[in-house]
């Protein structure tokens, strides 16, 4: 039974009725947004994928961007190498909309790759995506005494630390100086 | 990699992630870095409620009970009796506490490991520089409990915060 013969014949008792698909709620498209980092190459990202970006997610909300905005003025990331935001665009897509794995094993291994996932990752504000990247670099020092970490890390010894310090002390006193002198120079 | 060029969130984090015989180890390597791990992970080690001398038996053993079960931080043994029981990844000496400590990295169950060496008539000056280390780095709000056996050794040492102890009585089998 239809849901227009149940309104004609009230004496009929009511039968349970499925809606018919074409009275269905519409499926919202979905919308897409562009970005581009230092090589300039644009990358289409789902909203939904982009939902792990604070930063993304709020410049989006708060700016009220349509997609056609987004698709003449896409954000620039300058500050984030092409091939790290095209890594951070694949794991935002391969994770939309779905809980994420306590471990993630598909990060760079590379010390100078995974430094700048590290960096842009910070910067976009992906709080899952960062949360493993310190795993595996916390994972790069296990296992290691303290002068390895110190070179994995580029830790500097204590002599170095001082004489930095030693350094920076006496930039700051000449800087100093040259102020005093500067002012005296004036006052005359 | 340069740690210190990540922002402070960061490196935080990442500290946050390691365990505590990496973050002992990690401080080792400068004392910079030693103040960093303090200052980001003071609310970590307030949490932390004991740290345990497992001294039943040699090795010592020193961990953190959690509720999940335990976080090893070292182990404490003698020269002699365990140089060949420990199988080396690395060996290194460091200046713990102004004393000059033979440490050894190794594997125990596949779990990467380190071992404080002591020689018989170090025993004590090696416990007691270690401990001020711990003390030092893990603070002042953290207590001590010392576990030993009357079958094994009824000795218990003076230590900054040494809160409890518990002795097992009985003969070891």
């Amino acid at each position: 039974m239809s849901s227009t013969e149940q309104g004609t014949s009230s004496a009929a008792p009511a039968e349970p009725t499925t809606a018919p698909e074409s009275a269905a709620a519409p499926e919202v498209p979905e919308s897409f947004y562009y970005v581009h980092g230092k090589d300039k190459v644009v990358h289409k990202v789902s909203a939904g994928a982009l939902q792990h970006s604070a930063l993304i997610h709020g410049m989006i909300s708060n700016l009220g961007y349509t997609e056609e905005q987004a698709k003449a003025n896409p954000f620039p990331f300058e500050n984030i190498d092409g091939d790290i935001l095209q890594m951070v665009v694949d794991w935002c897509n391969q994770h939309k909309g779905k809980p994420t794995p306590p471990e993630d094993t598909n990060l760079p291994k590379q010390k100078e790759k995974l430094f700048d996932l590290v960096l842009a990752v910070n910067y976009l504000e992906i709080k899952e995506l960062l949360t493993y990247c310190c795993k595996q670099v916390a994972m790069m020092v296990k296992g290691k005494s303290p002068e390895e970490i110190r070179e994995i890390w580029m830790i500097p010894t204590d002599a170095e630390d001082e004489a930095a310090e030693k350094e920076a002390k006496k930039r700051a006193g000449k800087e100093a100086a040259g102020e005093t002198a500067a002012a005296a120079g004036d006052a005359k | 990699m340069i740690l210190s060029k990540l922002p402070s969130v960061v490196q935080n984090e990442i500290f946050y992630k390691m365990e505590y015989s990496d973050l002992l180890l990690l401080s080792l390597a400068s004392k910079n870095i030693k103040k960093l791990i303090k200052l980001s992970q003071t609310r970590r080690f307030k949490s932390i409620g004991y740290i345990v001398y497992g001294c039943t038996s040699e090795p010592y053993l020193l961990y953190i009970r959690n509720k999940h079960g335990v976080d090893f931080i070292l182990k404490i043994a003698q020269h002699e009796e365990y140089d060949k029981y420990f199988c080396s990844i690395k060996d290194f000496q460091f200046d713990v506490s102004g004393k000059i400590l033979d440490f050894r990295l190794c594997y125990q169950n596949q779990i990467p490991c380190p071992v404080v060496f002591f020689h018989p008539q170090e025993k004590k000056t090696v416990i007691n520089s270690m401990h001020n280390y711990l003390f030092d780095f893990f603070g002042s709000t953290v207590e001590y409990h010392w576990k030993s056996a009357s079958y094994y050794e009824f000795h218990i040492p003076q230590l900054r915060n040494l809160s409890a102890c518990s002795i097992t009585l009985g003969t070891h089998l």
